[in-house]
Formats: structure tokens, sequence, C-alpha cells
């Protein structure tokens, strides 16, 4: 799927967020990095629609998420860092199933759809379970199962192992790169995820400075920071 | 914590929650019109023990005195002004065992009910009231952030005394509001932007 940003710039509040980004993406795993607010989050947020440009255009499968972001929302979903803000519903079955509430499904297909999916990611053990009373690990694979059922076209996570050890980080990376079929944005600080890539995407004080093959854009960046 | 409901195979697990809901409803008028007398209390709370043992067998009479002491400050609330009062024994005894029976009643209810039905349920009851601007879909949507939101509370609220004992502050009341305010209210804007990401159009 084509993400198609053009001369794209957002300003939060008279501040400059990203500056005149124009890139086109097609890689099925895209890697972002930069440091803290260079412009990565607000980059992952304009591909569903939750920032919206100040100027320029934003494409991603030929819908505008500014104008359309109810139909920017079916095709792209979205991680977040922080698991515990993503669940919905009280348990972790319920909060699978309640990503389909809008589907026309049957509350027999849903469930049997939402359990596929736990199922998937071993943790089909933990349907009746509370949702928050799961470790960090296991609700970021919530989190990503809450948002694989619904079927989605690209899958944004916004470093989603910042709050995980490294076991639980190996497992969601593991997820993210190796096992979902769909093209992936991934804005991380870990640089050996980023490796992992098809492409590299880096940001400095709101500007698109390089993107590209990953270990070149890696070793520009660990040698200037 | 975070679900009130807790698995099990028994006849009011299968019940749908639906009939649940107005036996609960039926039960809790019928409590609060013929138990006036500290006997039929106790006696209506013995057959609640009885229906806990029969949805729990394993730890029934256990969760039922774990319910109970959760209520002993509200109790208190209810008993103490009513004894200074001047009111007597026996009529603020049926008054408290009324109310705890309708709570633990209500809480059999939760506890046997997955939240998913139980905000069906509310979803199809509410159906009516649609030409009174109320939206049921938002309205089941509210109820189950709201009880979702009761362990992120719990959480921030023990970082926070964390936090105030690590730094050798002794937690008080005062001392926890505004960091758990910020904390909540911080929680609330990324809660929202995490429900337009997944579509939930309110």
């Amino acid at each position: 799927m084509l993400i198609d940003l053009n001369a794209v710039s957002v300003a939060f509040d008279g501040k400059t967020a990203l500056d005149g980004v124009s890139v086109k993406l097609d890689q099925k795993r895209i890697g972002v990095i930069g440091l803290n607010g260079s412009g990565k989050s607000t980059f992952a947020r304009l591909l569903n629609g939750l920032v919206t440009p100040t100027s320029g255009l934003v494409t991603v499968g030929g819908i505008n998420p500014a104008k359309d972001a109810k139909a920017a929302r079916r095709q792209t979903g979205f991680i977040f860092s922080n698991p515990d803000v993503q669940i919905i519903m009280p348990t972790v079955l319920e909060d699978v199933a309640f990503s389909l509430r809008s589907s026309g499904l049957s509350t027999g297909d849903i469930q049997t759809r939402a359990l596929a999916v736990l199922q998937r990611f071993k943790i089909d053990h933990l349907a009746d379970q509370a949702a928050h009373s799961l470790s960090g690990g296991q609700k970021q694979l919530l989190a990503i199962s809450a948002i694989v059922v619904a079927e989605p076209k690209l899958i944004v996570a916004d470093e989603p192992t910042a709050m995980l050890d490294l076991t639980n980080s190996r497992r969601v990376a593991e997820v993210l790169l190796d096992e979902l079929e769909q093209q992936v944005v991934l804005v991380t600080h870990d640089l050996n995820l980023a490796a992992n890539c098809d492409i590299i995407l880096r940001f400095a004080g709101a500007k698109l400075v390089e993107f590209g093959e990953p270990a070149p854009i890696i070793s520009a960046y660990l040698a200037e920071n | 914590m975070g679900t009130l409901f807790r698995p099990g195979a028994s006849f009011l697990h299968r019940l749908p929650a639906g009939a649940k809901l107005l036996a609960l409803i039926i039960l809790v008028t019928l409590i609060s019109i013929i138990a006036t007398n500290p006997l039929t209390g106790i006696a209506v709370l013995i057959a609640i023990l009885g229906l806990f043992t029969i949805a729990f067998p394993a730890n029934g009479p256990a969760l039922l005195a774990k319910q109970l002491w959760s209520l002993k400050y509200l109790l208190a609330i209810i008993v103490i002004p009513q004894l200074l009062f001047g009111s007597s024994w026996p009529a603020v005894a049926a008054n408290a065992l009324r109310l705890t029976d309708a709570i633990l009643l209500a809480s059999l209810f939760t506890m046997t009910t997955k939240n998913s039905e139980m905000v069906a349920t509310i979803e199809r009851a509410s159906q009516p009231l649609k030409p009174l601007g109320v939206k049921p879909q938002t309205l089941s949507l509210a109820i189950s952030m709201a009880i979702n939101a009761i362990p992120m509370i719990a959480k921030f609220s023990a970082q926070t005394k964390e936090a105030q004992l690590a730094r050798g502050v002794k937690p008080t009341a005062a001392l926890m509001t505004v960091p758990l305010l910020v904390a909540s209210l911080k929680y609330a804007d990324d809660f929202a932007e995490a429900l337009t990401a997944r579509g939930v159009e309110i």
C-alpha cells in the first residue's frame, strides 16, 4: 500500500512538529527513528488521522486521513507505547471482540474470530482474565490482537516496546516484524529493531533528514548523537 | 481487579443476563417492601449465602464475607447517624440489613455476569430511551469504560503513594490529590486518543 506525503507540515500552537515532509513508501517494514520531539510520532499519527496536516497532503492507500478519518482508521491500526491506555473493555476476549462491534458479524462469529486471534498470539488462555491484570508484554500482545482482528492493511506502532522488558520486547518485535502479514510502520528508539526493517526514516528537528537502507542511516544517527 | 465477573459453571452463570437483571430488580423491590424487621433481613441474608454457595461452590461463603467486609464504611455511615438521631435498634438493623441484602444481590449479579453480557443487556434495555436522545451504544460503552477505569485509578493511587514514600513523605489524602488528578487526566487524554485510533465515535 502506498503511503504518500507531499510537502506535509504540522504545527501545534505555533510550534512546528513536522516541517515540509515529502516521501513515498510502499515497503512492508518501515522503521522510523529520531530523538524525542523530532517529529516521528507526529508522522505516525498523520497516517490514521490522529493528527491532520497544517499544510500539504497525506494519502495512505489512496485515502486522505484528514478528509476521511473513518476509512483511514478502518485501514490503519495504531498501537501506542502504553498498552494500558489501549484497553477499552474489562476482559481480554471482550477487548478484542470490541474491535468488531461494527462489523455486522453475529456475536458468535465475533467471539470465534476474537478467540482465533488470541490463539494466534498464544494468549488465548487469558481470554477471560481482567485485561488490566496482565503483564506489560501480554497487554501489548492484547493491543496487537485487538488491532489485527479488524484486519487493517497497515499497522502503525509508536514505540510499542518502550515499556517492556527484554523478553516481552523481543516477543512483540517478533510479532510486528516477522509474523504480521500487514505493512508495518514502526516508530522506535530500539536501533536493533529498526535495523530489521526494509527501510528507515530518520527525523531530526521536525524534518525528515534521510531515508533508505537501515545500516548507513543507523550509523549516521549514532555518529551524530 | 479490573472485572467483577468471576468465571464459573453454575446455573446462575448460565442464566441470561436480562433474566438476572429482571430478577435482581424484583428481589430488591421485594426486600425493600417486606424486610421491615431484622429477622426477615437475616433470613434473606442466609438465602443470599445459599445463592453465593451455589454460584461459587469452592469459596462462596468466603466471597460473601469479603463483600460484607467491603461494606463496613458504608454501613457505618448509614447506621451511626440513625442511632444518633434516636432511631430504635431494630429499625436501624432492619435498614442496614435491607441495604446489605440489596448490595449483595447486586454483587452476585455482577460476579456471575460477563461484562459483555451486562453491557449488551443494558444496551437492549435502553433502546426505548432512544427518542429521548439516549444513545444505547454510548451508554453501554460508558459503563464499560467506567468499570475499566477503576483498576487504573487504583494503580495511579498505588504509584503515587509509593513515590511519596520513596521521597520520605507520609502519603495523605491532601498530598495524593494533585498527582492522582494529574495522572488521571493524562490517562483520560491518552485513552481518548486510543479510542479515536480504534474508530470509536461517541
